[in-house]
């Protein structure tokens, strides 16, 4: 389309307007988290939260780090969920999407009924948490891991991936004495990289992002399990519900230098994961 | 009859003999179909709470039978109606906005010339729907924090009352909603500026040709192009009306009680049962959940086999 009459221009002009306020829309709360993170504590009391900070300072991240192991010690478990969970669950995805990508493959169609089904119907939160305390697993980190190891919408994107690779390959794995698991491990995981690398990069986001099942999963006495985004949810709980919060101590500057921690990690992977997940999209709507 | 069942028998027995000697493939799916079966469908059998009369010692399927006794209390339950309502309110109300403005945000993407600002503007749209609605709330906090507010701030400087945002339950339909716009509205565009590229350029340079100017080719061409994606997209969203958003509203509003009045939903009520350890409510609030997750699914495949009635693409 070529911009030609005055009345276009103007519109263009109107329009990228609209769309750049939009964008400031979506941007200005994270400028205002940084903002108030840097800003110093007297300062904050004095004139509340700003879009530029007063009295630049990195007060607030020294005194997270060094009060207390709170924090240090919810990143540390942040880290080890997020890298664990990560590697079980898109291993356990992409090992899964294997044989359901073989068109002979004998029971394929009931495991994919069953995945469909899982996807589409649950059993709920309480039978979920009964089952789950039940199992022993109650104050256990392997609550957060073992749930949801094989991703139903991953492992149709996965599966769909594998149909690219070509047959021949396989075949002369199979021809020198190779089984199943030597072409898996050999053929499909390598050239399969590039494209779980992004399905790694969305489950660590989710990974890491997630809080409301180790809020569950662990009771008081165990909240030195929780992950950052947990921790942060507890901290915030304070001024939302004004129920004094177990978590004290914590300084507005403090919280919203907890809130950017958290979301520092997401701001670097996002321009990755979202072409993945742009692509997920499209191949939802385009299959069958 | 003869020959149907020897055939039978034959491909049976390829079957058995494919098994045996790709036994490992079976062996790569267990682990994924264990975690499935077990955290999946394990706790399907668990529905079977809400008809019992639970006590923690004893095991689910020895306790007594009531029968549908909880789910008579919770017809009878007043809370129950008031969550339903904040539940449907706060669907529609999201359907309301976010619907049209999604299409109105894609039409003006896709009239946006310069390809620089056009990726920039996506980028940045996309973003806040990577962010976990608990830092989300923390943001939220900047603006609606009673003393050091950045909303209370402009009130006081035109002159207004600071409101005490965290104490006023029926403002809180609002701010989800706009809460619920802001994360998820760039994020919506993505299928109608996909399916508008995709429109036959010829027609825009047809109407061109007859004199339409560039809005009524919006009307006459974009979006009837993109009129089989909208009408999807409204039935699916409309499919999912009696669903909560729990990670939304537990992480805006927490266990506030005060705002509970226009913001508890079952999910939310529930997940405070569990997490409180609430022994006596767990058959109710199974129930609820059940009936929530019943009526969710069968609108859900109500609306997809309307969709597909429509001719165009379901979501499976």
């Amino acid at each position: 389309m070529i911009v030609r009459s005055r009345g276009q221009k103007i519109f263009n002009g109107v329009n990228i307007a609209i769309l750049t306020l939009f964008g400031l829309f979506c941007l200005i709360p994270f400028l205002m988290i940084f903002s108030a993170s840097l800003t110093g504590e007297g300062e904050f009391l004095a004139h509340g939260y700003a879009l530029f900070p007063r009295g630049f300072t990195f007060d607030a991240y020294v005194r997270l780090f060094a009060d207390d192991i709170t924090i240090v010690r919810a990143i540390g478990n942040s880290l080890f969920y997020t890298v664990a969970g990560t590697l079980l669950h898109t291993f356990v995805t992409a090992l899964s999407a294997y044989p359901l990508s073989k068109k002979n493959f004998v029971g394929g169609g009931i495991f994919m009924r069953l995945i469909l089904f899982a996807m589409l119907f649950s059993g709920g939160l309480i039978p979920t948490y009964i089952l789950v305390v039940n199992m022993g697993l109650k104050n256990n980190w392997l609550a957060l891991l073992l749930p949801g190891m094989l991703a139903p919408w991953t492992c149709f994107l996965i599966r769909n991936f594998y149909y690219s690779i070509p047959q021949s390959l396989e075949e002369a794995v199979k021809i020198d004495g190779g089984n199943n698991w030597v072409v898996f491990t050999r053929i499909y995981l390598p050239l399969s990289m590039s494209f779980l690398s992004t399905a790694v990069l969305t489950n660590a986001v989710a990974f890491w992002n997630a809080w409301s099942g180790p809020i569950l999963y662990f009771d008081n006495a165990h909240r030195y399990m929780l992950p950052l985004t947990a921790v942060l949810q507890q901290l915030l709980q304070e001024n939302i519900s004004s129920s004094g919060s177990a978590i004290g101590g914590y300084t507005e500057p403090m919280k919203m230098a907890t809130v950017v921690i958290s979301v520092v990690p997401i701001l670097i992977v996002f321009p990755i994961i979202q072409k993945y997940m742009i692509n997920g999209m499209m191949y939802g709507a385009v299959k069958e | 009859m003869e020959d149907l069942r020897v055939s039978r028998r034959k491909k049976f027995k390829a079957k058995i003999r494919y098994m045996r000697h790709n036994w490992g493939m079976y062996v790569m799916m267990l682990p994924g179909m264990l975690s499935l079966l077990i955290f999946s469908f394990g706790p399907m059998f668990g529905l079977y709470m809400a008809f019992i009369d639970y006590t923690p010692s004893i095991p689910i399927f020895e306790s007594e039978n009531v029968g549908f006794l909880w789910f008579q209390v919770m017809f009878e339950d007043p809370l129950f109606w008031k969550m339903v309502r904040n539940t449907v309110v706060l669907s529609c109300l999201k359907i309301a906005v976010n619907f049209p403005l999604g299409i109105i945000l894609s039409l003006l993407i896709n009239e946006l010339v310069g390809k620089v600002f056009k990726r920039t503007f996506q980028m940045v749209s996309y973003l806040p729907n990577f962010i976990s609605w608990v830092i989300v709330s923390g943001m939220l906090l900047v603006f609606l924090d009673g003393d050091s507010g950045v909303l209370n701030k402009i009130i006081v400087a035109f002159g207004g009352n600071p409101v005490s945002w965290y104490a006023e339950p029926y403002k809180w339909w609002a701010i989800l909603v706009i809460t619920n716009l802001w994360k998820c509205l760039g994020w919506s565009t993505i299928m109608y500026v996909a399916a508008m590229l995709s429109i036959d350029s010829q027609l825009y340079e047809a109407a061109e040709i007859d004199g339409a100017s560039r809005l009524r080719q919006v009307f006459t061409v974009t979006l009837p192009g993109i009129r089989p994606l909208i009408s999807m997209t409204l039935i699916l969203t409309i499919g999912k009306i009696f669903s909560d958003d729990f990670e939304q509203i537990y992480a805006l509003v927490g266990q506030n009680a005060i705002l509970s009045e226009t913001t508890s939903v079952i999910s939310t009520k529930v997940f405070e049962y569990a997490n409180n350890g609430n022994y006596i409510y767990f058959p109710l609030s199974t129930a609820m959940g059940l009936a929530q997750s019943l009526i969710g699914f069968i609108l859900v495949v109500v609306s997809n086999t309307a969709a597909k009635k429509l001719n165009v693409e379901s979501v499976w």
